[in-house]
């Protein structure tokens, strides 16, 4: 089989076959529509015509099948329903099916469809039988007179063409030599022969010997490298004129002969379709144009360097040179990424296929709605794409939109609606997928987690709903009830993750209880050129995706906004706690600890962090270079690039970045801890601070700890009445936690000087008394979301402690605050609030 | 390339040319095949966490290209700030090139393949991966160093980084 023609034939097969789906469901929305029942019919045709070519028995068999039952009811006008179609999707898929095969194998896959030929021709039989009677009488007087003009032909063709109903010599002639030749038994030779002996019959003589000649042409045709595309009919019609000088008297007349069966044959149509787009676009290998990429690529930076030069050089001739070779560059760079671009209509096209069958199996009816299918996106990153979004959609409607009686009762439209939408952010496109179903209940999602070994009760009481709902993103969670046969196999949300993430996109998940889910996808326009941020670090410069970047800080040193809990350094932004990673620290490129320069705020959907860096220098239009071997193994570089003035810049994957930083569930609930602070908010759950003192682990409810500061010890300032700490422009009562245990003060020497302090700033929690201390403990361990109040296993006679819990198998001692804060001021609840706060303690303490 | 491997294998009467370079005392060789150019220094993107043999990433007229110090692969000491160096461009069978660091670059010479010796067992392990023979010459001993096998080596090191330890400390 010649190769190159099969490449082809797939290549064109699987573009018809991308829309006939879509066409089938039109039709069966508007039965109708004659013009959408030839487009189809024509599809199909193509297909088993081209069969023949490349000798593909089964595929044309599959095919020719399909093809007769749409003959049937585009001849008979008969209204094709839901069976209809549902057949004739089938029959697309089979054909789909054996192409695939046909393009891994390079031969036609062993598959036995011969189930569903016989169901194709039932129902052909069904469409006929049905119209039959109508026409019944008139056969049946016609039939003696008929035969007459096949009086040459062997009897089974005789009746092969009477079963078609083609009787009169006017029939063969309307139904078209590629009809006739898939009657069985008829050969090509017998169809044409019938055509011939059709047509003389009717009134032209002399057509003997051009069915023959054109017999012999077809033959001649088959091996050879005709355009495969091309119907043996359409052949006929391009080779006839060529026919040998001793035939010239039939030849002179052929064209306007066969002219009329042109017209009439289905496949004149769809070649005269093809031949103007054909003339419109080309097909081009994917990996020349990435060459082509390359290379200009490499132009660009040429034409940097030129610039450069050209510059410096002064001349203004030159300049103006320089200045055409930038713009256009610019213009080919711009054009060359734009052929790789298509719509994203390619891959949503399947979308209503996959709906429709998910919901005529589960008995709901789902309408989808698209905006934005026109939005264009790089090839690669589309067939990157294309099984997430099938997988994501197959959920929403399997789990996601309810029955139709549940929706009933809830009061919702009985019709689900699945919306995809597709918008355009600077350099990148979000995609939304927008189901109107029952939702996820985060609650289920965690106690799904918690089961299966993903979280500990612990963190899962305490991470927020938006990061409960992105578990769902985690291997091995899937909460569907039951397995069924289209999702629920707790395999593929975490692959459509990683596979959205392989192409440097990300996906996030939302989703309100009884309205509905959102998954949104954001994805770079192309892979090959992306913004990025470039910021530099102790002297070297890096990109940072623009996809993922939220915003930018500065962030002096001594801000009042930087945390450090177990070392790792949170920045207070907007009431939450910011984890950020130090860059300098993660990649060992200088021991400095200082916490100054910018953060540049990284947005992953389901968690934010920020990256400090040295300074920020900007967005930049970069083209993205992969990495070699030996970086292979470093999840945190996403590529490199090449700046204007020609120094190579490493990319980060910030997913890889963020797995750097352990923002572990203990930082969340900080973040969630802040939140609810900000918010008013008061849980039935407490946090709690660990924190430890010469081995020993105390506890202190969040709820009177105002703030975490780790300080400079130098700032606790000795006074003739105690320790103090300029706080705030307020003076306030520092007390050592070792001093209040009567332990020995810890050896300074152990520490170095420089070495910073944690404090805990203790308030009353009326922001306007303004009544503060600040109790200096030595380690900072945890933060739970816990109440220790709830927990004492043994009560304490010492007023500082409330008593003793276990808290992750160790021993705990939880401070009792208000005995804390009389130490620091006796009077400290001589007013009103002592009662309240109190009460409080007693009712936590019962 | 492929057909320069059998060509070694076969111990024909081939001859073979080699580039030589030289890395802090000792002569290795390069089959010119494998051997795109020779580049003084470029301005280098030093990769942070990047396998020890990685001396960072070089622009060679638009390409991204790895450099690797040869001397930290054979365990010679670190070059000193401001030595001179030469990079050898180098074809591999993946497909990626890479920028072998040597100290100097001598001239090509056109040897008979059979005047290769096998590797000495006595020799040092890293040389035993790398070598694929050697050549006793009057003043000197050539060391024939497989490229591939050679970049295979640098990857292979990863194991002793200590790119695992990624968490804040």
């Amino acid at each position: 089989m010649d190769e190159e023609l099969l490449g082809e034939f797939l290549t064109e097969s699987n573009e018809n076959l991308a829309q006939i789906e879509q066409k089938l469901m039109d039709l069966e929305a508007s039965p109708e529509d004659a013009e959408l029942l030839d487009a189809i019919f024509r599809t199909i045709h193509t297909v088993k015509g081209s069969c023949g070519f490349l000798n593909l028995k089964h595929l044309e068999k599959v095919a020719h099948a399909g093809e007769n039952l749409l003959d049937k009811i585009r001849q008979l006008k008969y209204p094709v329903n839901e069976g209809i179609v549902s057949l004739l999707l089938e029959c697309a898929d089979a054909i789909t099916q054996l192409l695939e095969g046909l393009e891994t194998e390079g031969k036609e896959p062993e598959l036995d469809h011969s189930d569903l030929i016989a169901r194709l021709h039932a129902c052909e039989r069904m469409v006929s039988g049905e119209t039959q009677q109508e026409t019944e009488t008139a056969s049946e007087t016609a039939d003696h007179v008929v035969i007459a003009w096949l009086d040459d032909f062997e009897e089974p063709i005789k009746e092969a063409l009477q079963a078609k109903n083609l009787i009169t010599a006017a029939d063969v002639i309307a139904a078209g030599f590629a009809s006739l030749r898939d009657i069985e038994p008829l050969t090509s030779a017998d169809a044409l022969k019938i055509l011939g002996v059709a047509r003389s019959a009717v009134d032209l003589p002399g057509q003997n010997e051009l069915s023959s000649e054109q017999e012999h042409v077809v033959q001649d045709v088959k091996p050879s490298k005709a355009p495969k595309r091309e119907t043996a009919a359409e052949v006929v019609n391009d080779e006839v004129p060529t026919v040998s000088d001793d035939e010239v008297k039939t030849a002179e007349v052929t064209p306007e002969k066969v002219q009329p069966e042109k017209q009439e044959a289905k496949e004149a149509v769809p070649a005269k379709v093809k031949k103007s787009a054909a003339n419109a676009s080309i097909r081009v290998d994917i990996g020349l144009l990435d060459e082509l990429m390359n290379q200009v690529g490499e132009l660009v930076l040429t034409r940097n360097r030129l610039v450069q030069m050209v510059r410096a050089l002064g001349s203004m001739e030159l300049m103006r040179v320089g200045r055409d070779v930038d713009q256009i560059t610019e213009q080919l760079q711009e054009q060359l990424l734009r052929t790789r671009m298509q719509p994203i209509q390619t891959i949503w096209s399947s979308v209503p296929r996959i709906v429709r069958d998910i919901g005529k199996q589960l008995d709901k009816t789902i309408k989808v709605v698209m905006n934005g299918e026109d939005m264009e996106l790089d090839r690669t990153i589309l067939n990157a794409l294309k099984d997430p979004l099938t997988h994501i959609i197959r959920n929403s409607c399997d789990h996601g939109i309810e029955s139709q009686e549940t929706r009933k009762k809830q009061g919702k439209p009985q019709q689900g609606t699945l919306t995809l939408s597709a918008e355009q952010e600077s350099g990148f496109i979000s995609i939304t997928i927008h189901d109107d179903g029952g939702g996820i209940d985060a609650e289920v999602i965690k106690n799904k987690a918690v089961k299966m070994g993903v979280l500990t009760e612990e963190q899962a009481a305490s991470i927020s709903k938006k990061a409960a709902l992105q578990l769902i993103f985690h291997a091995g969670l899937s909460t569907a009830e039951k397995v069924t046969n289209f999702s629920g196999r707790g395999v593929g949300m975490d692959v459509v993750r990683t596979e959205i993430e392989r192409v440097g996109g990300s996906v996030d998940i939302d989703s309100t209880v009884g309205q509905g889910t959102t998954l949104r996808i954001q994805i770079p326009l192309t892979l090959a050129i992306m913004s990025a941020m470039v910021v530099a670090c102790e002297g070297q410069r890096f990109a940072i995706p623009q996809m993922s970047v939220q915003e930018l800080l500065s962030t002096p040193e001594d801000s009042d906004d930087w945390r450090l809990i177990a070392g790792q350094p949170f920045y207070r932004l907007r009431g939450k706690l910011l984890p950020v990673m130090r860059l300098k620290d993660v990649l060992d490129l200088s021991d400095n600890d200082r916490l100054s320069g910018s953060i540049v705020v990284v947005d992953l959907g389901d968690r934010t962090f920020g990256i400090l860096v040295d300074q920020i220098y900007g967005a930049e239009e970069i083209m993205v270079k992969p990495l070699g071997v030996h970086f292979q193994h470093l999840n945190f570089y996403g590529g490199c690039s090449i700046l204007g003035d020609g120094t190579v810049i490493p990319i980060f994957d910030c997913n890889g970045l963020a797995s750097m930083i352990q923002i572990s569930s203990d930082m969340a609930a900080v973040q969630h801890l802040e939140e609810e602070n900000h918010m008013g908010y008061v849980d039935k759950q407490q946090h709690s601070l660990l924190f430890s003192q010469a081995g020993m682990r105390y506890a202190i409810p969040m709820t009177l700890v105002e703030r975490l500061e780790y300080i400079k010890p130098e700032r606790i300032e000795k006074t003739a009445t105690g320790e103090i700490l300029q706080y705030r422009g307020e003076v306030i009562t520092v007390l050592r936690w070792s001093d209040l245990l009567g332990e020995p003060t810890r050896q300074r020497d152990e520490k170095g000087e420089d070495d910073e302090v944690y404090c805990l700033i203790l308030s009353d929690g009326d922001a306007n008394s303004s009544k503060r201390m600040c109790l200096q403990v030595d380690d900072v361990e945890d933060i739970l979301e816990l109440d220790v109040g709830m927990e004492i296993k043994k009560t304490s006679e010492n007023p500082l402690f409330l008593g003793t819990t276990v808290i992750q198998g160790i021993a705990t001692e939880v401070m009792n605050v208000f005995g804390v804060l009389e130490r620091a001021n006796p009077h400290w609840f001589m007013n009103n609030k002592k009662d309240q706060a109190r009460k409080v303690l007693f009712v936590k303490d019962a | 390339m492929g057909q320069v491997l059998t060509a070694i294998n076969n111990k024909s009467n081939h001859t073979t040319e080699l580039l030589t370079c030289r890395v802090g005392e000792q002569w290795i060789g390069f089959r010119v095949q494998q051997v795109r150019e020779v580049v003084k220094q470029q301005p280098r993107t030093h990769m942070p966490k990047a396998p020890n043999a990685v001396a960072g990433l070089i622009n060679l007229r638009g390409r991204v290209i790895t450099e690797l110090e040869v001397r930290q692969v054979i365990g010679l000491p670190k070059r000193e700030q401001g030595e001179p160096f030469h990079v050898a461009i180098v074809e591999t069978v993946s497909g990626e090139d890479f920028g072998l660091i040597v100290d100097d670059v001598g001239e090509v010479v056109t040897m008979n393949e059979d005047a290769f010796e096998p590797t000495p067992q006595s020799l040092d392990t890293v040389w035993r991966q790398i070598s694929d023979g050697v050549l006793k010459q009057k003043d000197r001993v050539l060391v024939l160093v497989n490229v591939d096998r050679f970049i295979g080596l640098t990857i292979s090191n990863l194991n002793n980084e200590s790119y695992h330890e990624m968490t804040f400390h």
